[in-house]
């Protein structure tokens, strides 16, 4: 990680030395953006945007044991915020069949949660923009909690509490949804 | 169920392979260098000044990515030389030339106005430079320092441009901000700059370069008092340097028996309006722009049933065409309204306008747009365009010599009338650094208040700008008020009796132009009409020109 600071710090002084890192988390941040908009055309303008707002800050990324990586991905985030704000339009969430099976096995008793897609979906929709991406962040994309909290510019143990929380949140949702009555 | 997010299921990954093919340093790097980042600023203008001595602006781009590393290692290099010089007390070059190693800061660096490349054959002996527009710079013998403050021997290219009104001064990014510099008028500017195998030299500190800089004034405007002034960029000001020698011109032209007779020229403005004037008579025959296919990034791209009959120049492409438009505009009530009218006519020059009417007892809701085409962009497409482009390209020089003609005809029936408005004029002065150096005076705006204004779209919607540009024709004035929060309201200092013309930029650097404000209380609103696509210079002053 250290040395990734020394090739930050030569990309802060000469910006062509900024192709390593670009190289170097081109995909990751594609990927990222990809899963956020499921628009090929759209994720690789995005990404573009992201990078030339990194070459554009990067005079102010210090390294404080936060891996530039994560200062990446927290660009991203804001930038494919921002395009749905603009476009006025709703953020996209990807879903996968499987991603209900594994949410569900983070529960004790799942035997009585019974999360399929189509509740999974419909609790989604009522959660906020910032439980949305720590769901996307932990258990969609499957990242450690020090990633999590590296991304969204918290302590892990903050993270681990949200995520908690979250968890305890969407639980009294499926139960909910399931008993309508 | 909310409907708060687009929930997609199951949708396809992507292989490494599909994502590599969009990834392009290079092209990113070029955007870089053209986004001009503030902190960059002295980075940003070696680069510019090497990429545009090879006088090709798509090739600039290109040449970014060595041109950025020189001059990195240039400014490294001189840091270096500065601090080595100052520690043994033999420095030569005034500090203030080496820091104000001046960079303009271009809205629109494609557009900018480009830089003339005189050469001094003979540092050493010293020469005239004549430049295209008639200035000439007076160089004296051994001019030029390095850095180090000794003397430069052989070529030095010299970077010269002149900015002759607001569009010059606009595209070129004149530092003149409201409240700081906004009553300076211009009558005359330029920039200069001097270098020698891409490294930076300065003048000499005996030594300074003589100018006769081309410049116009209205004609009832003495001259006896107007001054020259340099813009420092550490104070951010523009200093008086010295009283402007100015005198009003006169064109010999033979008379029958030999002897030379006097005769005003046209004034450079009384021409524009002139050529103006020659292309509406002639715009009918003005040949079309083919469209160019593809869309731009802030533009919203819509399907609309159209009758190709009524508008036969968008069957060209023998593709369902769409239209788009600025997707800021184009908000989600627009698609979600079942409009009982729907208008489209041409506005030539590839723009439309689009206009939808909303029946209710109240009365009609109306919402109108220029729209324009969006086209596929396609291999077949984009070869059809360059064909198309290359014939537009030579219809137009045909054209464009047309209107010269009838330019000359106007003129002979209009000297008369115009001289009385303008007067050309040549400002003598000495320079003693390289720079930006404007002649002129401080103008009193007697008439001028400050008020607040909003601006908002031909819809009546609040719109955020950026930046928001006044010029005074009656005082040869240009000033921008930076709008920092990006709200849809600023603080305008103007003379409402005055001819103005104000635009703005919007954050996504689209240019909007006012039309004439209306009083609401204290408040003056602009309506702000987006100029649309921009791809030249002449696109710009067909809006911004009065």
């Amino acid at each position: 990680m250290e040395d990734e600071w020394l090739e930050v710090q030569t990309a802060q002084q000469n910006p062509a030395k900024f192709r390593v890192l670009y190289n170097r988390y081109y995909e990751p941040i594609f990927r990222f953006v990809f899963k956020r908009t499921v628009d090929e055309v759209l994720a690789a303008d995005l990404t573009s945007q992201v990078f030339l707002k990194a070459m554009q800050k990067i005079d102010k990324y210090v390294f404080k044991g936060v891996p530039f990586s994560a200062w990446l991905f927290r660009i991203a985030s804001n930038e494919i915020a921002q395009h749905f704000r603009k476009q006025n339009k709703n953020r996209v969430v990807a879903l996968e069949e499987r991603t209900a099976q594994n949410l569900e096995d983070e529960y004790e008793d799942k035997e009585d949660l019974d999360i399929n897609i189509s509740l999974l979906k419909s609790v989604i929709q009522d959660l906020k923009p910032e439980e949305v991406e720590l769901l996307e962040l932990r258990f969609f994309e499957k990242r450690p909690f020090k990633e999590v909290a590296d991304i969204l510019d918290i302590t892990e143990n903050n993270a681990k509490v949200k995520i908690y929380r979250l968890l305890q949140k969407m639980k009294k949702r499926f139960v909910k949804q399931k008993r309508p009555d | 169920m909310k409907d708060n997010y687009n929930i997609k299921t199951n949708s396809p990954e992507l292989s490494s392979e599909q994502i590599s093919k969009h990834q392009d340093f290079d092209a990113l790097f070029a955007q870089f260098q053209a986004a001009e980042i503030p902190a960059k600023n002295e980075t940003a203008e070696s680069t510019r000044i090497r990429a545009i001595k090879k006088g090709n602006r798509r090739a600039l781009l290109l040449k970014y990515g060595t041109g950025a590393l020189m001059a990195v290692a240039a400014s490294v290099l001189l840091v270096f030389m500065i601090r080595q010089s100052m520690s043994t007390g033999n420095f030569e070059v005034p500090l203030d030339q080496i820091n104000e190693r001046y960079a303009l800061q271009s809205p629109m660096p494609n557009l900018q106005p480009p830089y003339g490349n005189l050469v001094v054959n003979a540092a050493e002996n010293g020469e005239t430079l004549n430049y295209e527009s008639g200035s000439k710079i007076i160089v004296p013998a051994s001019a030029f320092v390095d850095e180090r403050g000794k003397p430069v021997k052989g070529k030095v290219d010299i970077q010269y441009r002149e900015f002759n009104d607001h569009v010059d001064m606009f595209l070129a990014g004149v530092p003149k901000e409201m409240d700081k510099h906004q009553n300076l008028q211009s009558v005359g500017m330029m920039e200069i700059k001097g270098f020698q195998d891409g490294k930076p030299v300065y003048l000499s500190m005996d030594k300074t370069l003589e100018v006769e800089l081309q410049g116009k004034v209205a004609a009832d405007v003495p001259t006896s008092d107007l001054k020259v002034y340099v813009y420092g960029k550490q104070e951010d000001t523009w200093a008086y340097v010295s009283n402007d020698e100015v005198e009003v011109l006169t064109a010999e032209t033979a008379t029958t028996n030999g002897t030379a007779a006097k005769k005003t020229p046209i004034h450079p403005r009384a021409k524009d309006e002139l050529i103006a004037e020659a292309r509406k008579t002639l715009a009918r025959s003005q040949p079309v722009r083919p469209i160019q296919p593809g869309v731009r990034e802030d533009m919203q791209v819509f399907d609309f049933d159209i009758n190709t009959e009524e508008f036969p120049e968008l069957s060209a492409y023998n593709q369902d065409v769409q239209l788009m438009a600025s997707a800021s505009a184009m908000t989600a009530g627009i698609f979600d309204t079942a409009w009982n009218s729907v208008t489209l006519t041409g506005l030539g020059n590839n723009k439309y306008n689009m206009e939808l009417v909303y029946e209710t007892n109240e009365g009609n809701i109306v919402r109108t747009f220029e729209v324009y085409p969006a086209i596929e962009a396609t291999r077949e497409a984009e070869a059809f365009y360059l064909e198309k482009l290359k014939e537009y390209e030579i219809r137009m020089k045909q054209w464009e010599t047309d209107v010269l003609v009838e330019v000359e005809h106007l003129s002979g029936q209009e000297t008369i009338a115009e001289n009385t408005k303008w007067k050309e004029i040549v400002n003598r002065f000495k320079i003693n650094r390289f720079g930006l150096w404007n002649c002129g005076k401080e103008i009193e705006l007697e008439q001028a208040s400050k008020v607040k204004a909003s601006f908002v779209d031909e819809n009546g919607a609040a719109i955020a700008i950026n930046r928001l540009f006044v010029t005074n024709k009656n005082k040869q004035l240009y000033y921008f008020a930076p709008n920092i929060e990006h709200k849809s309201t600023a603080e305008l200092k103007y003379e409402a009796t005055a001819e103005n013309k104000i635009w703005a930029l919007t954050d996504a650097n689209e240019l909007l132009v006012a039309s004439n404000p209306s009083t609401k209380g204290d408040q003056l609103n602009f309506e702000m009409r987006s100029v649309g696509i921009i791809e030249t210079e002449e696109d710009i002053r067909n809006v911004l020109m009065f």
